[in-house]
């Protein structure tokens, strides 16, 4: 099969605390693929080490066949869940900066959503609200046409207009050739956008199926089968005498 | 892509130094005005004291501006959130170190040059001021010659390149560990300041007790033409400067590629 991320025997520990721990993983082109787990389950390390932010403490990524690096980079489009922007720069330099470093940016699609969403290009990013930071930086990230999109908690934080702005421009932007990563806890909204998910417990793959399959073989949402994996029994009842 | 990447590392400068180089230059002209002006007593005094005070403070503006600009284009620049950013990018981190080092290199030495442009413009208010350059030039002469005034200028630039290379390691040491990230970057430049002192310090000390060290050291400059001298002494610091520029340069680089720990 034609695979555009593998993942082999993948770990990253920090010091004593393992990240990822022995993670293989194979993810075909033309996919939409929910990250899923709790926090400190590793979704956020695994992204990381395949945008060539961090590197793997043992095992290997590739991203369309190449190692990561400089040229696999080129590749993949990444959004952090924090903001990366300069303080001095306006929104058409960040345009800018984009069709200068990325090949397959396409500034007019850019240019275009900015306008469809009020941002104007002469807008100082330091004077935006968070949440038109959020949007600038999604347009960014969707007006390339990279082979690999890597969304970290895309829609947290946002309210629910800009969530259905999110999903929307990340399934009306992606190619058939290329794939989505996103991570989210927000399970139920990105739900009926999903091909596939992977559960992350611990620094490990638990369950990388289709969602179609999960709801043949289970009979319920993802998100019923994400509370039954991660589910945590509380601590309480009666006070000892 | 070295080349988009130091577009936008001197854009980023730019925004600050547009304004400061135009103002060093029309508080020297204001200066060399209130040397020259005809006005009356008192007068004269306070609005040449004033704006002679003005213009060194704009002096030390410069240059304090383009160091503090050197260490947080580098440090927020690669190392806090903008680093999401700069390391996704289909660029090498060589490339990454390398544009920061040159447009803070470019901005002190444009600062530097313009400082003494504008010292010059304002001394050249001063009574006899051509005369003293004279005499400055001719001693110069006699001590250096062509090569040695060329050598001079580079030691000057290592000079520069080791403390901006300097403080790129220590932000990159500083880096590694997860919280007091300013406190550790300044506790290891403070650090390698101690390792160099110590290393130059033993150096002299077996220089000083060495008599074969010192024969040999004599045997070299022995005979030699001041000038000369002069030429081989800034090529062996030139050397050193440069060595130690590779140093820092290369452990940055291997910190930011395989050990980047991002906030």
């Amino acid at each position: 099969m034609n695979e555009l991320v593998t993942c082999t025997a993948l770990s990253k520990r920090y010091g004593s605390l393992t990240a990822l721990d022995h993670i293989d993983l194979h993810i075909a082109p033309g996919r939409i693929i929910g990250l899923l787990g709790p926090n400190g389950s590793g979704k956020t390390t695994l992204i990381k080490i395949l945008t060539g932010l961090l590197r793997p403490t043992e095992g290997s990524a590739t991203v369309n066949g190449l190692p990561i690096g400089h040229e696999s980079k080129a590749l993949v489009s990444y959004l952090p869940e924090r903001m990366y922007y300069a303080n001095w720069m306006r929104t058409s330099d960040m345009l800018q900066l984009f069709a200068d470093f990325y090949a397959d940016f396409h500034i007019d699609r850019a240019k275009a959503m900015c306008n469809a969403l009020g941002i104007g290009l002469k807008t100082r990013v330091k004077s935006m609200s968070k949440g038109t930071k959020e949007k600038l930086q999604l347009i960014l990230v969707m007006s390339r046409q990279a082979k690999l999109y890597l969304l970290d908690e895309p829609i947290a934080g946002v309210d629910p207009a800009a969530r259905d702005f999110i999903l929307q421009t990340i399934l009306t932007n992606y190619s058939k050739d290329s794939s989505v990563i996103l991570s989210t806890h927000l399970i139920t909204d990105i739900e009926p956008v999903l091909d596939e998910v992977i559960f992350l417990g611990n620094g490990r793959v638990l369950r990388h199926e289709s969602v179609d399959a999960i709801r043949e073989a289970e009979g319920r949402s993802v998100d019923a089968v994400f509370r039954e994996i991660f589910r945590t029994i509380p601590v309480g009842g009666d006070w000892p005498c | 892509m070295l080349k988009k990447l130091l577009k936008y590392d001197m854009r980023a400068n730019m925004k600050v130094f547009l304004l400061i180089w135009p103002a060093l230059i029309i508080f020297s002209l204001l200066g060399r005005f209130s040397l020259t002006a005809d006005l009356q007593g008192r007068l004269d005094t306070i609005f040449s004291t004033a704006t002679i005070i003005v213009f060194v403070l704009a002096v030390f503006a410069a240059f304090l501006f383009s160091i503090v600009l050197a260490i947080t284009r580098f440090y927020s620049g690669l190392l806090r959130n903008e680093g999401y950013l700069m390391f996704t990018l289909p660029v090498k981190p060589w490339q990454l170190i390398i544009s920061k080092y040159l447009t803070s290199l470019i901005t002190i030495v444009v600062t530097a040059l313009l400082s003494v442009v504008s010292i010059f413009i304002l001394c050249s208010g001063i009574p006899g001021f051509t005369a003293d350059l004279h005499f400055f030039t001719a001693f110069m002469n006699r001590e250096f010659h062509a090569g040695s005034y060329i050598m001079l200028a580079l030691l000057m630039l290592a000079g520069v390149s080791t403390s901006i290379f300097q403080i790129y390691l220590a932000c990159s040491i500083g880096q590694l560990f997860n919280k007091g990230r300013i406190l550790f970057s300044a506790l290891f430049y403070y650090l390698i300041n101690v390792v160099l002192s110590v290393a130059s310090t033993t150096f002299a000390i077996i220089f000083g007790t060495s008599r074969t060290l010192q024969e040999a050291v004599i045997s070299i400059f022995e005979g030699m033409h001041i000038q000369t001298a002069t030429f081989v002494a800034l090529s062996i610091s030139l050397l050193l400067s440069a060595a130690l520029c590779c140093v820092y340069f290369f452990v940055t680089k291997y910190i930011l590629s395989k050990r980047l720990n991002l906030e």
